[in-house]
């Protein structure tokens, strides 16, 4: 490994292992901000970030390692600072990371946006589709005994409803893993 | 050196004590025609004098290449490109362009090769020694093919390309390098065959790129065009002649055209003169005189100015902003210098653009800033520029679902995790395009990928998950692992207009020969 002579031996080993770590974080822990952080502080933090670890800066650099570290760092900033900045986004993120799917949510994909959007538009009843958001609502709130409730109750409806009877198995599984705390 | 390609003209920069400068030829002019022409006696000649061989060797004489550069051949553009160019473009393998020039064949990126090629010859007989590092500008709004092709042309020319950069924000790098400001910029880029308008957050060293948007199929040569039509039904209404299936006519009217378009930036009517233009049926050649005012000449262009305010509502939409949150106007391109662009613009923005740089040279001297910082470690600038379309990937009936969206900062990655449908499947195909469009048939098809050489288990037992990565030349790379064991899949490109590395060497062996004549 060749190392590269413009910086420090530490701050390079630290790099990496930052790197290495960046798939158990979150979008916040990232950039370094509290849930709270305002877009201001988020914007802010994203350009410091940037100016440490923007890849053209390393672009000569012998270090292979370091330069890969560097690219992964970047991209990860900032796709954590461009979903952050849109509300939307934020708002559904932020509620992803705290429930029970975290490990999976840790990115916010385009496909997770096309999840949601589905999400929104399935059953063909309005009692069923009513209940499957209530549910998806429970779900977010970590009742799962009342989302089993709404799905069962929706499935009355729309007993052929292929979404409804996924997310009720789903639902099952969970709860099975996770015994309720009371 | 920075080096803006062109369709129409090219030009070269490059940074000497810190400060980016135009490089000129040997009898100083500071752009290029990229334009090619190939003599009876076997020579290439490149760059203006090029140019003016479009009359009398309109067959052999390659010009505005940049229109189908990384384009299929059943696209359009090319299509459109085979009824109004006077030289012969064909279908080359694997549904390519190629021209023909007597009994040679060339691809789009060789064509290209020769423009760079002269562009580095300029800058070594300038500065004396050879020079090889290179960052080249495409307008923000290429795809994925057309990028890739721009990169294989600067290989081929013997180029070491560090990057491909966007040109309007190559521009913006040229405004802002060094300035310290803190302003939202609109750059306006009409070039001669392309229309780009970008959004810019500048905070100091940080370029930020908010949004781009842009149109391929809209430049200066359409305005060209505008006046050719109007010369073509002008003559052949008063004459018994038919000009337009003859090529020595077309490029006669295309060179009036031209000059007219540029007279009419600083004059309210200009007299065209075109000399010899037609034969009658006696066998005389006439002249062709008649006059074009500016007021004339703007109805006539109308609708394409609208389409780039069309573009301009994108880009101002995808960044989420108005036309007063606008600090900065930046005109780009030499068609920007037209009087009925530039108070469209002011009113569009409500604004006067700004008109203290030059519209020709900023893209080149951006490149070769963004060439110098590159490669000296002590880097002053900060550039985040963003995809400018979505990428996409095909599903079951014709529909795509998106990847990456447009305007997402890059370099950016996604993974998606594909299993396999059938026991002991050995292959997984994809198909990967870029496009505002659900249906497949409406984007641009990147290319087919072909994954082998993973497990072979029963369906559904084994996961592939596939990466698509967007780097700093917003190229597309695609990778894939069998996530179980880690293996790393054989990726096939069934169907993709970049070359090979053994093809690039062919070319570019080639290359080196044309320019010594030795075809």
């Amino acid at each position: 490994m060749t190392e590269d002579p413009n910086v420090h031996p530490h701050w390079a080993a630290e790099t990496k292992a930052i790197a290495r770590n960046l798939a158990r974080l979150d979008y916040f822990q990232v950039l370094g901000v509290t849930t709270e952080a305002s877009h201001d502080e988020l914007k802010c933090k994203y350009h410091q970030l940037l100016r440490n670890y923007h890849p053209d800066s390393f672009f000569i650099s012998p270090d292979q390692e370091l330069k890969e570290a560097v690219k992964a760092i970047a991209k990860r900033v900032t796709e954590a600072y461009v979903t952050l900045r849109n509300p939307q986004k934020r708002r559904q993120y932020t509620e992803d990371i705290q429930g029970p799917y975290r490990q999976q949510r840790l990115r916010y994909t385009e496909q997770r946006e096309s999840e949601i959007r589905r999400d929104s538009t399935v059953g063909e009843t309005t009692q069923g589709r009513q209940l499957w958001l209530k549910a998806l609502a429970a779900i977010r709130a970590g009742n799962y005994a009342d989302a089993e409730r709404d799905l069962q109750t929706a499935l009355i409806f729309e007993h052929s409803n292929t979404s409804f009877q996924a997310k009720l198995n789903e639902i099952r599984t969970l709860r099975m893993s996770q015994p309720p705390q009371q | 050196m920075g080096i803006d390609l062109g369709t129409s003209y090219s030009c070269v920069s490059i940074v000497e004590n810190g400060v980016p400068i135009v490089i000129p030829n040997e009898w100083g002019e500071r752009t290029h025609a990229s334009a090619i022409s190939f003599t009876q006696n076997g020579k290439v000649i490149v760059g203006n004098d090029a140019k003016k061989l479009m009359v009398t060797n309109p067959l052999n004489t390659i010009f505005a290449i940049k229109r189908l550069i990384g384009r299929f051949f059943f696209a359009e553009e090319v299509q459109k490109a085979r009824g109004s160019m006077p030289y012969r473009i064909t279908e080359g393998s694997n549904h390519s362009v190629e021209i023909r020039v007597g009994s040679g064949r060339f691809s789009c990126p060789e064509i290209s090769a020769l423009v760079l090629q002269e562009m580095k010859n300029i800058v070594e007989r300038y500065v004396g020694q050879k020079v090889t590092r290179a960052v080249i500008t495409v307008p923000a709004y290429f795809n994925d093919n057309q990028r890739q092709a721009t990169k294989d042309a600067g290989q081929i020319a013997g180029l070491d390309v560090l990057r491909i950069i966007n040109e309007p924000t190559a521009a913006a790098l040229s405004y802002g390098f060094g300035q310290g400001y803190h302003q939202r910029v609109v750059l306006y880029d009409l070039g001669g065959g392309t229309f780009d308008v970008s959004i810019l957050d500048i905070g100091d060293d940080v370029f930020e790129v908010m949004s781009t948007a842009g149109d391929t199929y809209l430049g200066g040569e359409d305005f060209d065009d505008r006046i050719i039509d109007w010369l073509t039904d002008t003559v052949e209404q008063q004459q018994v002649v038919e000009l337009r299936g003859n090529p020595t006519a077309q490029q006669k009217l295309r060179d009036a055209a031209e000059k007219a378009k540029i007279a009419l930036s600083t004059q309210e009517t200009v007299d065209i003169h075109v000399p010899l233009l037609y034969t009658d049926s006696l066998g005389y050649s006439h002249d062709f005189d008649t006059t074009l005012s500016r007021t004339e000449f703007s109805q006539m262009v109308m609708d394409l100015v609208q389409r780039s305010f069309k573009v301009c509502d994108e880009a101002l939409q995808s960044a989420q902003l108005t036309a007063s949150d606008i600090d900065c106007v930046i005109l780009v391109g030499g068609p920007t210098r037209l009087p009925i662009i530039q108070s469209s613009v002011q009113h569009y923005f409500q604004r006067p653009p700004l008109t203290t740089i030059h519209p020709d040279e900023v893209v080149a001297m951006g490149a070769a800033i963004q060439a110098h910082a590159l490669i000296n470690h002590q880097q002053a600038t900060y550039l985040l520029d963003v995809t400018p379309l979505t990428l996409r990937l095909g599903t079951v009936g014709g529909y795509t679902e998106k990847i990456i969206d447009k305007n997402t900062p890059v370099p950016v990655d996604r993974t998606k995790c594909f299993s396999t449908a059938s026991d002991n499947q050995e292959r997984v195909r994809i198909r990967v395009y870029q496009g505002e469009s659900n249906l497949a048939s409406e984007n641009v098809l990147l290319g087919e990928l072909e994954f082998t050489g993973f497990r072979v288990a029963q369906r559904g037992d084994v996961t592939i998950e596939v990466t698509f990565e967007i780097d700093n030349d917003g190229i597309v790379n695609v990778s894939a692992v069998d996530t179980e064991t880690g293996a790393r899949a054989c990726l096939t490109v069934n169907l993709g207009s970049s070359m090979s590395e053994h093809d690039v060497k062919i070319a570019q062996q080639r290359n080196v020969q044309l320019s010594s004549g030795a075809i």
